[in-house]
């Protein structure tokens, strides 16, 4: 009988002494602690969904509420505040800590990972890092990015012009590393959600981001400016669709503009509306829906109050969605935007203006702009095509809500003086980003142009509503973790108070 | 005549351990007086004897050397050639008298208990002697007894473990009627402390308040810690409202960990049971599918009693998690007895909200002052009737449907039938029990079934040898459970729609469409954000089963008199399977390319528990008593969980794994957790009792646990605690109206342990891209985390007066919280959205009273008052590095809790209004307050009350009893996210003012300084302030968290055993029960500020919430 009580204490001085077991017990075995070569490539994979805001959550929050509106790429038939300037700071909350806790660190660990072994994947993801960088300082100004992602709990903000210092050497560095691989090799293979691995094309992304870069700076640095942009096209960058950068999707990791179509918040602006019809363009049809009430296209002003929106011509039904191509149901496999090759051809025209070398005459540049973005949606009558660019109509006044007249006095038809050519190569581009709003923005703030019309109301008392927001200000969280650094690094870079009004530095025009 | 109630008591209680077998006796003596025979007996047997001293002959001496003797051997051995006799009665009492002739007289009585509050039943085996002799009898189960005794003049003396002994004389009558009364409790009880060791309550040297099944099971709630508001001390229970068996956050003694863990442990039958409540801790307003806490899967009706530890020094052998006190139930044994006891009950309990949301009948649906079919507001015209044509395409007139929220709501309804059976000879006692619950909650389609059995079965195996078993098993399945905040659409947009629909209309939910699919309908735009509330409840299910099982088998091993040990093994093991079933044409359902979405998630949680226990009790010599107990254990948690999403569903409405049209398990891309979480903890412990003259006792305890979560290095603490306590009364004359004065004080420190799999960085693959995403870990981790220590001092002060008749319990602690695990949030520039760390010294401290007083004892009536009184200080005096940790939450403009060094843990800010130095408000261009979205610029206040109060009044006469409990909680704030949402949508009744003239914001200035001019209307303003801004002002919506309620009130009649007479039903009671019936100050705006989101620390923020309910309904006990 007493042999049977020896059993659990038996049982128990057999545990007690090996808590060496301890470890593997509190390790999850399903879990990676470190990156291992398997899974860089879903690593990278990662970093670019995530780069570009991809899933529907984040992609309203980054994208759709803020820059898509500020460029009037949409109006928001709900009256979201931040149609009316507000900086809204449960939802810019989650741009930032995308960038900084998801993509940073996911990029930082891929290249040190990569670093010395793996040449192509770290060309890749440098060019990506890029990418990504040149984003975030263009939403703030300055922003932490050389101490960035280590760890640190006090993380000093770096200048803008710093940081796009950097960001040219980095593609520098990124550059030369893929030119030495041979093009049969792919990194990344399909995990590549833009190229595939293909290297020359991510050579042509990095030069012409290389252009977009230089474009930037070009007010403010207009020697760096011309040399950089020189580099990159006679480097050779993007000049057909087949160079487009989409990124594909499906349905773990859709496409999220397509299903937040549905919402209300996807309204084509006033601004659309004048410029489209009065230019009669045919990507008005392809950007946006009929409206469901008479079968027509009608625009939205920005900034509207709630009480404005109740009006019979501002209710939902009355005016455009966002166009049919963004379909809930083709989320899985309608791609994400991340960069046009319409785009570097406007960039071409702008520094050809500016009288870079730039490979083309600015007019041609241009039309070819214009040809290559009507190309991408698949309008392909050359006639058409050719009537819209030597077209003289100019934007029209609206019967919307406010009477509005219109947006802008300027046809497609490519001017003479260099000042309309600018507007023009501005404005064109602007339509042909579309739904990139976050260059939509970048650009309206760096060239002034399109014209678009003012906000109906600005909620935001550092932005009178006949102004553009021209950055983000700091974020509350920042104030309250990062406060010293805010203080210290981030404010003097500023060259001004930490608002909504602030030019960011290569924002001079 | 010395026949002392102790030896009495003592006798009985261990009478009941060993059961009546013949135990064998040893007895060595050498030429010793027979009181030496006797006494040495007793101290190694479990016999005891009752004589007067003075019949003991003096010169009698003995030498005797039995071993293993038969007692009726020794017995006769000891008493030869005295003029003594002894009759051995059952339970183990031996009763000497001397010889003398014999009268007979048969005397026939009745015998009645009487509870502590007032009710009267009557109980077999009360023991019955004629004062001064062996002579005696015990009673039957019907109370009735017949003795014959030797002398009509006799005295009886009545007695029955835990109630007064009486003496009766019987003066020449040959029948009488007795009635015992249950003896204070405070003073004499039995209280179970750590690991399941029953100590007198005047040797503790900590606070212990003990409750019994009355006061746990008499407002019929499902989960018992809903009984324990007002009636435990230093206690404060926010409630989910999740409907039936939803979760209670329970906190003693105020917070001490800022992230982690605040609750006390659930020990039941001495082991430790899993009390948590699945539901995410860290919660913002949009809430939490609440899932019931382990607490509530207890079966009230089971419970023989409660003890709740407040403290640390209280639950210091329980290792880590005692920090934050224990709630240690002790479940009901079969009980010794003629034939089968009986109980039956039920109770038939019903709920209706008991607070409605503050809602205007003006103005209806619309915008801008016009009627706007499609609208969401209610910023429409003043509805007069009016004709228009609405959302459902009819001509309707524009009428207030001023019912529309609170028809919503059905009649909630809790019907609980139990049936427990106990039986038991000397060897074996079975106690089984049955109980079926049956509940809707006061959500539309919300229901509660749970079945609970309940096997326990205590087997004397040998004189020396015993087993104690239970099985526990409950099955459970929930329908519909609501979310706690804003994830449950359907209350989103019950709290925010027209005040102009009819429910009538938005009844008719769904259309069929030709391919099969739903159409929602819905009197907006599609919206991620609202939902035809019917819809939301009928087509967006959600199911969770839960079968668990309560293993326990305990074997003691009585070595010595004086020492046993005893083995024990638990499982508590239960399974959670649960459906979530969305039918197309659900709005919010973005994420998924297909129709409608089902999603199967299932886990398990095993806590497997095995320790040994080693118990020596002695009494060195008259004056000191020593008690040792040493274990060890290992605790082994073992949790599972597997998701499954299907991502949409390839054909509408058929819900199952394959129509899924991408397998994944993610929800929305939250990751849980690790799908299998293992930890273990090992531990030594012991505890050392030193009693002198049962009036002075020091009490010394010690633990050592190793925590397979902690770094290796760091795996291993020690825990001590020290306690004091001196029964003042006792030791020191005092004045005779004083009956009880006791002292105590008692030092502890515990450490714990932290979560699973915290030291190292995990990083998983998801779904994704072309072969998967490789999600990094945004937690910076911390390989050196070391334990977090608790020092906790605490000391009290007892009083009896009058016979006990007024007691009063006081006692001041002191708690100091040092290197606490927390999860904080980090700039995120730093690569990381977290970080674990070791930080910060937080203090607690405070006061609990308790105060019973009978002011009022007559024949028939009698009169009790108890009152409870906890108040709590916090103060957070070191952060280490820090000085402001980050917001506990991600962050939310509305409100953010907020620790700060100097400041006190639960400190909300939130946003505000930006203001001059005058204080006005300055306005933006558009005439609009400018808001200050920086929350840290505004504190609003702290959510912990200053101080909670309860207080009890027991009014018995006869056979009824009424009790009535009101109870307080002072001081604290509560957001509401729900006033923000409905001004936005001009639905409350604070949106009445100014809405047909537009008004200028009152004291406030244009940005350049000068007077405001610029008009705004009542919906711009609204909007701009409330929800719909984006920027909620939390200023605008904080209210006092400060109420007074009825909580309890119960009426009782239980039929007098006059009534029944010799029926087949020996007891009878039936009450008419009413909890949570109404406020009498409530401070919140058409709120119950005690309503919480979760369980976690996130506290102090309100949304949405179904409201808090008013409980009423009849209870019927049978007993036979």
């Amino acid at each position: 009988m007493r042999t049977k009580f020896l059993i659990p204490i038996y049982i128990l001085i057999l545990a007690c002494g090996c808590t060496k077991k301890f470890d593997d017990l509190n390790t999850d075995p399903t879990s990676f602690t470190s990156l291992t070569p398997a899974i860089i490539p879903q690593a990278f994979a990662k970093a670019e969904y995530q780069g570009i805001y991809g899933d529907p959550g984040i992609y309203e929050l980054a994208r759709a509420l803020f820059p898509d509106y500020w460029c009037q790429f949409y109006a928001d038939g709900g009256g979201a505040p931040s149609d009316r300037y507000v900086i809204v700071q449960d939802w810019i909350i989650s741009q930032w800590n995308s960038v900084y806790t998801i993509t940073v660190p996911t990029l930082k660990q891929v290249i040190a990972a990569t670093e010395g072994t793996d040449v192509g994947e770290n060309g890749i993801a440098r060019i990506w890092d890029v990418y990504i960088w040149h984003y975030q300082t263009d939403f703030y100004g300055p922003v932490p990015y050389f101490h960035a992602g280590n760890g640190d709990l006090n993380i000093p903000y770096d200048s803008q012009q710093d940081i796009y210092h950097d960001l040219f050497k980095v593609l520098d560095t990124a550059v030369n590393e893929l030119k030495t691989l041979d093009v049969s090799i792919k990194p990344y293979g399909d995990n590549d959600l833009i190229f595939h691995g293909d290297i020359s094309k991510w050579l042509n992304f990095a030069n012409t981001l290389r252009l977009r870069l230089a474009m930037r700076i070009s007010y403010v640095e207009p020697d760096l400016a011309k040399q950089e942009a020189e580099k990159a096209v006679a480097a050779g960058v993007m000049t057909s669709n087949d160079d487009n950068a989409m990124m594909d999707v499906q349905t773990a990791s859709p496409n999220g503009l397509s299903l937040m179509s549905p919402w209300e918040g996807f309204r084509m602006s006033a601004s659309m509306e004048s410029y489209l019809k009065g230019y009669t363009d045919p990507r008005l049809q392809l950007y946006y829906a009929p409206a469901v009430s008479d079968g027509e296209y009608h625009g939205l002003r920005n900034g509207l109050t709630a009480t404005q929106l109740t009006d019979p011509l501002n209710k939902l039904d009355n005016t455009s969605n966002i166009g049919d191509k963004w379909n809930e149901g083709d989320a899985a496999t309608n791609k994400l935007t991340v960069m046009y090759s319409s785009e570097a051809y406007f960039l071409r025209a702008e520094g050809a203006v500016n009288g870079w070398s730039m490979g083309g005459t600015a007019k041609d540049l241009y039309e070819d702009g214009i040809k290559t973005s009507m190309q991408q949606w698949n309008i392909t009558d050359n006639t058409e095509i050719n009537n819209y660019i030597n077209g003289t109509s100019k934007p029209i006044a609206l019967n919307d809500f406010l009477n509005s007249p219109a947006v802008a006095n300027i046809p497609v038809a490519f001017a003479a003086d260099a000042a309309t050519q600018r507007q023009q190569i501005a404005t064109q581009k602007w339509i042909a980003l579309f739904p990139d709003g976050i260059e939509g923005w970048a650009e309206l703030r760096r060239t002034g142009y399109p014209k678009l019309y003012p906000v109906a109301n600005s909620d935001n008392p550092d932005v009178p509503k006949d102004s553009i927001m021209s950055r983000f200000t700091f974020l509350d969280y920042e104030y309250q973790t990062n406060g010293k650094a805010v203080q210290q690094t981030g404010i003097p870079l500023l060259n001004g108070p930490d608002k909504a009004s602030t030019h960011v530095w290569w924002d001079v025009k | 005549m010395k026949l002392t109630a102790l030896i009495l008591t003592i006798g009985c209680v261990h009478a009941f351990a060993a059961g009546f077998s013949q135990e064998k006796i040893n007895l060595n003596l050498k030429n010793a007086p027979l009181k030496n025979a006797i006494n040495s007996i007793q101290r190694n047997s479990n016999y005891r004897f009752i004589y007067n001293d003075d019949i003991l002959p003096k010169d009698k001496k003995i030498t005797a050397n039995f071993y293993d003797a038969d007692l009726n051997d020794v017995l006769n051995f000891v008493f030869q050639s005295t003029m003594l006799t002894y009759k051995i009665l059952e339970n183990n009492l031996i009763v000497i008298s001397s010889q003398q002739p014999v009268i007979i007289t048969a005397v026939t009585g009745n015998v009645q208990l009487k509870n502590s509050s007032g009710n009267m039943s009557p109980h077999a085996g009360v023991s019955v002697i004629e004062k001064g002799t062996t002579n005696g009898t015990t009673t039957n189960e019907s109370g009735a007894f017949t003795l014959n005794v030797k002398d009509v003049n006799a005295t009886l003396v009545i007695s029955f473990i835990g109630y007064k002994s009486q003496e009766v004389a019987l003066n020449g009558r040959t029948s009488v009627n007795i009635i015992l009364e249950e003896e204070s409790k405070e003073l004499e009880s039995v209280v179970v402390t750590a690991l399941g060791i029953t100590r007198q309550k005047r040797s503790l040297s900590y606070a212990a308040q003990s409750l019994n099944n009355n006061d746990v099971t008499a407002g019929r709630e499902v989960n018992i810690t809903d009984e324990l508001n007002g009636k435990v001390a230093g206690l404060n229970i926010n409630k989910t409202n999740a409907g039936p068996g939803s979760s209670n956050r329970i906190v003693f003694r105020g917070n001490r960990s800022i992230t982690g863990n605040n609750q006390p442990l659930l020990i039941v039958d001495g082991v430790r049971l899993d009390n948590d409540s699945k539901a995410l801790s860290d919660v913002t307003y949009f809430g939490t599918r609440d899932n019931g806490d382990g607490i509530s899967n207890i079966n009230p009706d089971d419970i023989e009693s409660v003890t709740v530890l407040t403290g640390a020094s209280a639950a210091a052998l329980y290792g880590s998690d005692a920090s934050n006190g224990a709630i240690v139930i002790t479940t009901k044994k079969g009980k010794t007895g003629k034939g089968i006891g009986v109980q039956v009950s039920s109770s038939a309990m019903f709920e209706n909200p008991m607070i409605y949301p503050k809602l205007q009948n003006v103005y209806g649906q619309g915008d801008g002052g016009q009627f706007v079919d499609n609208s969401v507001d209610s910023w429409g015209p003043k509805m007069t009737g009016q004709q228009v044509t609405d959302w459902t395409g009819k001509t309707q007139s524009l009428t207030p449907q001023s019912n529309n929220f609170k028809d919503f709501f059905k009649t909630g309804s809790e019907l609980i039938n139990a049936i427990a059976l106990s039986t038991g000879n000397e060897k074996s006692q079975t106690y089984f029990s049955y109980t079926n619950t049956l509940s809707k909650g006061i959500m539309p389609n919300n229901t509660f079934k749970r079945n609970n059995f309940n096997l326990r079965q205590t087997v004397q195996l040998t004189s020396k040898l015993s087993v104690d078993m239970k099985a526990n098993y409950i099955v459970e399945d929930v329908q519909n459970r609501p979310f706690t905040g804003g994830g449950n659409h359907a209350l989103v947009t019950l709290y925010s729609m027209p005040r102009s629909l009819r429910l009538s209309d938005i009844a008719n939910y769904e259309t069929l469409n030709d391919d099969g699919t739903l159409t929602q309908n819905y009197w907006a735009p599609p919206s991620p954000d609202n939902q035809n509330p019917y819809w939301s409840v009928y087509r967006n299910l959600y199911e969770k089963k839960r079968n668990r099982f309560i293993g326990l088998i305990s074997l003691k091993y009585q070595i010595t008199p004086e020492l046993s040990i005893q083995g024990r093994s638990s499982i508590d093991y239960y399974t959670d399977n649960a459906e979530e079933k969305d039918y197309s044409g659900t709005y919010w359902l973005t994420d998924y390319p297909g129709q409608g979405n089902y999603i199967v998630d299932k886990e398990s949680n095993q806590l497997f528990n095995n320790d040994v226990l080693l118990s020596y009790n002695k009494n060195l010599n008259d004056n000191f008593h020593l008690n040792i107990n040493a274990g060890a254990s290992i605790e082994q948690f073992r949790y599972e969980r597997t998701i499954v999403n299907t991502q949409g569903l390839n054909a509408p409405n058929i819900f199952s794994l394959s129509n899924g049209v991408s397998l994944s398990p993610n929800i929305n891309n939250y990751y849980p957790e690790a799908p299998l979480q293992k930890t273990e903890k090992q531990s030594v412990y012991a505890s050392a009792e030193l009693g002198f003259k049962n009036y002075l006792f020091l009490d010394l305890t010690g633990r050592n646990d190793w925590n397979s979560t902690l770094p290796v290095n760091n795996d291993s603490y020690f825990f001590p605690s020290a306690g004091l306590s001196a029964i003042l009364s006792d030791m020191l004359k005092l004045p005779d109206f004083i009956s009880m004065l006791k002292a105590r004080a008692s030092y502890a420190y515990v450490g714990n342990g932290t979560g699973y799999n915290q030291l190292k960085p995990s990083h998983v693959l998801v779904p994704g891209g072309n072969g998967g995403f490789l999600n990094l870990d945004r937690t910076l981790h911390n390989a050196e985390l070391k334990p977090e220590q608790t020092r906790s001092f605490e000391t009290g002060l007892e009083l009896g007066l009058f016979n006990n008749r007024f007691h009063a319990e006081a006692t001041y602690y002191k708690t100091n919280t040092r290197n606490q695990i927390l999860t904080i949030g980090v700039p995120n520039p730093s690569g990381y959205a977290f970080r674990i760390i070791n930080a910060g010294n937080i203090q607690n401290s405070g006061v609990e009273l308790l105060m019973n007083a009978t002011p009022v004892q007559t024949k028939d009536f009698k009169w009790n008052v108890n009152l409870t009184f906890g108040h709590n200080k916090n103060k957070v005096i070191a952060l280490d590095s820090l000085e402001t940790m980050p917001p506990l939450s991600s962050p939310e403009t509305l409100g953010e809790i907020v620790v700060r060094q100097g400041g006190s843990y639960g400190e909300i800010y939130t946003s505000s209004f930006v203001r001059n130095d005058n204080g006005q408000i300055i306005v933006n261009d558009n005439g609009l307050p400018t808001i200050e979205t920086d929350v840290t610029k505004h504190f609003a206040g702290n959510f912990n009350p200053d101080w909670t109060a309860g207080i009890t009044n027991t009014f018995t006469y006869k056979a009824f009893s009424l009790s009535v409990l009101i109870d307080e909680r002072k001081g604290g704030i509560i957001v509401s996210g729900t006033q923000a949402l409905e001004v936005g949508n001009g639905v409350s009744e604070l949106t009445l003012a100014n809405r047909e003239t537009p008004f200028v914001v009152p004291n406030s200035v244009k940005q350049d300084g000068s007077k405001n001019d610029v008009q705004v209307t009542a919906q711009d303003y609204w909007m701009h302030v409330g929800n719909a801004g984006g920027n909620p002002v939390g200023e605008l919506f904080t209210y006092s968290a400060t109420n007074i309620r009825m909580r309890e009130a119960t009426l009782t009649y239980a039929l007098p055993t006059k009534v029944l007479g010799n029926a087949f039903i020996k007891g009878a009671s039936i009450s008419l029960v009413g909890r949570n019936l109404f406020f009498l100050k409530n401070n919140a705006y058409g709120f119950d500020p005690e309503a919480a989101l979760g369980t976690g620390n996130n506290q102090g923020l309100e949304y949405t919430s179904v409201p808090s309910t008013r409980n009423y309904g009849v209870y019927v006990k049978l007993n036979f």
